[in-house]
């Protein structure tokens, strides 16, 4: 992040502070697409990660009067969103009846997922379609932290003492999580990208 | 920490493949200020007491403030509750020696007041709970004490009018000097009568009661007794007439 828009951003949120709804506006302009995209890779649905980008907004403005000007926009609202997508984490597996109703429907709703022109090379697509959903379970089944971690790093672009701040960490704690995080994947990713053969997944990456 | 260097850049590549395009919601920006507005307007709806809740629910400092003023209220009423409580065991456990002591319950009257009439269920309720009575128990207890009740209170109502009388004569003496001392002697007399009837009717209910109890009853029933007995409020309520009356 840079830090004159966090500064336009923490502006915006002591307007916000003060009962401005343009200044809102403008924050939900800004941050609704970078938050869409942390809540959909974290719950993987899209209805949900629409309703939680919405709920983030609204307990930005209920928690307004708690944001100090000394405070920096980014973390203080991934936070909320991080919370926030911890807590639907929670009630599904509470509630695994509604879950398959979930995926049923994220099947049919499901985003298009990379740039590149599938068309070109049907094996390539299909690899990389598996490819992304092995990865997809693997954060999915991710603990909180560690997933939070690795989508802000890699995903939103924060430094380590935003997502420190996010976490509720050191940066050093953020080093360590990442660390874990990718020890994780490599884990729960049985075949490295690098060791397929003949399947174009390298170079399929590098086209994007 | 070992993150190999080929292991990570494989794991970022991954990553990297991994591109979502979640069409943004048109409608986002209406259905927050429409909830926001709702909010608004339920807050407005709370009144006084709800306006301060919400803000208190929007400050960290106030709602902490406020949970240790409410955790410091919580335990101020529960050792209210249970002083309370144990000051009502300990006045039930003395009304009920009085109730068995006519004697001490004449003494004690001058010095506090023993309570409202109550039924002997009640009057050994406190029992029930401080000795861990079965229930045979506690109805051979109940049934006992119904036994003896009435003779006690005859004993207590007369012993309570010779104290009347003998205040009567202390009265006559300070104003005038002049007493009837055989109408004093009899008096006393009576009144010992009263207090060895009193006292042996007592012993034998305390001993009958004792037959009920276990052995672990019976010793928390002596030192309640005994303590009831040494109790500051029983004064004598007359003079001895003669030695271990």
């Amino acid at each position: 992040m840079q830090e004159h828009e966090t500064d336009s951003d923490a502006l915006l949120m002591m307007r916000v502070a003060d009962g401005d709804r343009n200044a809102l506006c403008s924050l939900m302009d800004k941050w609704e697409s970078p938050l869409l995209g942390f809540i959909y890779r974290y719950v993987q649905n899209r209805e949900a990660a629409a309703e939680l980008t919405q709920e983030t907004f609204v307990r930005l403005y209920e928690a307004r009067a708690r944001f100090r000007g000394d405070m920096r926009f980014s973390p203080w609202i991934f936070r909320i969103a991080a919370n926030l997508c911890r807590n639907y984490h929670r009630w599904r597996k509470r509630h695994p009846e509604d879950m398959a109703w979930d995926e049923a429907c994220e099947a049919t709703n499901a985003p298009q997922q990379g740039t590149m022109r599938e068309e070109d090379n049907p094996a390539a697509a299909l690899a990389r379609r598996e490819s992304i959903s092995e990865l997809k379970d693997a954060i999915a089944a991710m603990p909180h932290d560690l997933a939070t971690t690795l989508l802000l790093y890699y995903y939103q672009e924060l430094s380590y003492r935003e997502i420190a701040e996010v976490i509720g960490c050191s940066e050093r704690g953020v080093e360590t999580r990442l660390y874990r995080a990718r020890a994780w994947l490599s884990k729960e990713l049985a075949q490295p990208v690098e060791s397929r053969s003949g399947c174009g997944i390298l170079a399929a990456g590098g086209m994007l | 920490m070992k993150d190999s260097e080929e292991n990570r850049t494989g794991i970022e590549k991954r990553l990297a493949d991994w591109h979502v395009c979640v069409p943004a919601d048109p409608s986002l920006k209406k259905q927050v200020l429409r909830r926001i507005d709702l909010l608004e307007s339920q807050k407005a709806g709370l009144g006084f007491f709800g306006r301060i809740l919400s803000w208190i629910s929007q400050n960290q400092l106030p709602a902490a403030i406020c949970s240790c003023a409410a955790a410091l209220l919580v335990c101020a009423a529960s050792i209210f509750f249970i002083g309370r409580a144990e000051h009502r065991a300990e006045l039930m456990s003395r009304n009920y020696f009085m109730m068995i002591d006519p004697v001490a319950h004449v003494a004690a009257e001058n010095a506090s007041a023993t309570g409202k009439e109550q039924s002997v269920v009640e009057m050994l309720a406190w029992m029930k709970t401080r000795f861990n009575l079965s229930r045979a128990q506690f109805s051979e207890l109940v049934a006992l004490h119904e036994e003896y009740k009435d003779h006690l209170m005859t004993l207590y109502t007369e012993l309570s009018r010779v104290q009347d009388s003998y205040q009567t004569f202390e009265d006559q003496r300070l104003s005038d000097d002049a007493i009837d001392f055989m109408a004093l002697y009899d008096l006393l007399q009576k009144r010992d009568s009263l207090r060895e009837d009193s006292v042996a009717t007592s012993r034998q209910l305390v001993e009958l009661t004792l037959r009920v109890l276990t052995p672990e009853q019976k010793k928390e029933y002596l030192s309640l007794m005994e303590s009831a007995d040494s109790h500051p409020t029983t004064p004598k309520a007359t003079p001895e007439t003669h030695a271990g009356a």
